[in-house]
């Protein structure tokens, strides 16, 4: 039933993809995301950042508190590429 | 662009900071994603709790105006940004890069920030959580109450927190059907009191179940909801709920991007609902520019959110050098006193635990102000442990008997007698400051329960009026036809009852049980909450607690 369950609903990655890559070694968000595009959608992981680091501790048994939740980089809602052209930062 | 103080969000700790620092002189800048001022309070059309010295028995949205013309009288020293959303900071530079409705993209360099950027909700996972018809509260709160719009026919609300229970009563407000409530934890997590309001217009509360999935193709046709066991598996049979809706109130994570990305120290704090920023007593995070308040700092009510913004916005100002030292620290010492009294009832007691965890103390650094002696409100919890009814917000029979008023002064008492059914301690205060006689007697701490000198009360129900719990009702014995009572019970729902119009009478869990009368009904507060007098039959007088305009046809 886990196939059926998006988790990560900007980039569509179902909860079944993110437990099969924590299984098989990826089990920081920092790889989850580079792996799986999970996070990199329009919102930026806040729908689906903790559910994933709950899966993470879950499966590692590390306590969610001593998790790191990957790096976060401005900026934090897609702008437009043409808008920073033309203003500059 | 530069400013001395940059506020990101509008909401009630965003405004509160942005007015707290305007008023000492500083020049402050306030950007808000939104397109009016207000956050979340714009949308909240209960009353609200807390000190009546503050905003408590004030309707959200209401507050929401009264602080905009604050801001409103401050222009000259508070610009605004609408429908701007701060995207990123850069440490090095000191920078803040803002976008204006994907049309305008600028920066702006302040002095000092305060970053009041709330919340966003949390989702849980079941299987069809991405059909059309799955909604976040805010997002039906947004609907409903700002464009007049509802979000389909017939509701499941997934959590009983004051989000869920509030929205569900609100729903029930707007006509909408609400098929039941569904709580994970084997308890309410809201008040008490708004639990009780909705469970008095029939609808369950189901403790320990949560949805498992929603049914349907192409969009929410339905919904099964189980129930859980301790260790959260899943346990006895499926239930099959008929709805169009699935409305998630399952919490809240506090907005902190751009503390990350200011290298603000964050820690995970389950009591505060996710990471927050470590911060001192003034609010100040250990970025030496920049403070936080509200949801963004942990999950809390608007209440405390706008006395943290109070607490940025001035320790904002004494930074800038705009504040005397004695000034500020008495200042700041009052706002503690405040927030403290705030967090003194039980729900709030994870919120204090929360708070411990993240405060800078004394050792950490210099000059802080020894918030503990402020922390002057109750310290011992009184969680209230009794059956399932009443967990989810119906009270049982042996606690009836606990708020009825001494027999043999009811009986002949005309006018009637107060009955307040308020059982947690929570701050709120409205009940005692609206009564006329004194009868309800002064709190020492606002969240103690309501205490009622009978002698002095003259069923006035004033207090009916002004609850913001809906909680209070006044029996009169002294109708003078037989077996018959006058109820006076508070009325927020349509259609309007008309005078010697037949109702509906429900009890605690919403059955009708009689008809009833109605022989007058007030506004004595003039602020939509009506004070409708009913005849009951008098041996229903302590079951009676909420009537339904019998439709016509």
């Amino acid at each position: 039933m886990d196939e059926e369950i998006f988790v990560c609903r900007c980039e569509e990655v179902t909860l079944r993809e993110i437990r099969d890559a924590i299984r098989s070694g990826h089990t920081t968000l920092s790889e989850l995301r580079r792996l799986l595009r999970v996070g990199m959608g329009p919102c930026q992981g806040r729908g689906c950042r903790e559910i994933i680091l709950r899966e993470i501790a879950k499966q590692t048994r590390v306590p969610i508190e001593k998790l790191y939740p990957a790096k976060f980089r401005p900026p934090s809602k897609p702008v437009p590429m043409g808008l920073v052209k033309n203003n500059g930062v | 662009m530069k400013t001395d103080v940059l506020v990101i969000g509008g909401g009630p700790a965003g405004l509160c900071a942005a007015i707290e620092a305007a008023s000492f002189g500083c020049k402050v800048t306030l950007v808000d994603e939104s397109l009016a001022l207000g956050g979340q309070l714009i949308k909240q059309t209960h009353k609200f709790f807390g000190s009546s010295d503050e905003f408590a028995g004030i309707r959200g949205i209401e507050i929401a105006k009264r602080l905009n013309e604050e801001v409103n009288n401050r222009r000259d020293r508070i610009e605004v940004f609408l429908n701007t959303s701060a995207v990123g900071y850069y440490p090095d530079e000191k920078l803040v890069s803002c976008m204006t409705a994907e049309q305008k993209f600028f920066t702006i360099k302040p002095e000092k920030l305060v970053v009041a950027t709330g919340a966003f909700e949390k989702i849980v996972p079941f299987p069809g959580n991405d059909l059309p018809g799955v909604y976040g509260a805010g997002a039906v709160q947004t609907l409903m109450n700002v464009y007049g719009v509802v979000p389909g026919k017939r509701v499941l609300m997934v959590g009983a927190g004051n989000i869920g229970l509030i929205v569900s009563y609100q729903l029930l407000q707007a006509g909408v059907e609400l098929a039941g409530i569904v709580e994970f934890a084997p308890k309410i997590g809201g008040y008490w009191v708004h639990a009780a309001k909705v469970r008095r217009l029939g609808i369950p509360i189901y403790l320990r179940h949560t949805v498992k999935r929603a049914l349907g193709e192409k969009w929410v046709e339905g919904a099964i909801i189980q129930a859980i066991d301790e260790k959260g598996d899943w346990k006895g049979e499926e239930k099959k709920i008929e709805c169009d809706v699935i409305c998630l109130a399952v919490g809240l994570s506090p907005t902190c991007e751009l503390l990350w990305q200011a290298g603000c120290e964050m820690e995970y704090v389950s009591e505060l609902s996710g990471y927050v920023p470590k911060r001192d007593e003034t609010m100040r995070t250990t970025h030496p520019d920049i403070w936080v308040a509200g949801d963004a700092s942990g999950i809390e009510e608007a209440s405390s959110a706008m006395i943290e913004g109070k607490i940025a916005g001035l320790s904002v100002a004494y930074s800038l050098g705009r504040v005397e030292e004695f000034f500020f620290k008495e200042r700041l010492a009052e706002f503690w006193e405040k927030l403290n009294l705030l967090r003194g009832g039980e729900t709030s007691q994870k919120i204090k635990i929360g708070v411990e965890k993240v405060l800078l103390k004394k050792d950490d650094r210099d000059n802080c102000l020894d918030i503990q002696r402020y922390a002057q409100a109750r310290s011992e919890s009184q969680i209230i442990q009794y059956d399932e009814k009443f967990l989810s917000g119906v009270l049982n029979n042996q606690m009836v008997e606990s708020v009825l008023p001494p027999e043999a002064l009811w009986k002949n008492k005309k006018g009637g007698l107060v009955i307040v059914e308020c059982p947690q301690t929570i701050p709120c205060d409205p009940c005692h400051t609206n009564c006329p006689t004194g009868a309800i007697l002064p709190f020492d701490n606002i969240n103690d329960l309501p205490k009622i000198d009978y002698s002095k009360c003259t069923g006035c129900a004033l207090c009916v009026a002004s609850c913001p719990g809906l909680a209070c009702f006044v029996v009169d014995l002294t109708y003078h036809e037989g077996e018959k009572a006058i109820l006076k019970l508070p009325y927020e729902m349509l259609p309007r009852p008309e005078v010697n119009q037949e109702v509906l009478c429900l009890d605690r869990e919403g059955n009708a049980i009689a008809t009833g009368k109605v022989i007058r009904v007030q506004e004595p507060k003039k602020d939509r909450t009506l004070v409708v007098h009913v005849v009951v039959p008098r041996k229903l007088v302590n079951q009676i607690r909420a009537i339904r305009v019998i439709k016509n046809g």
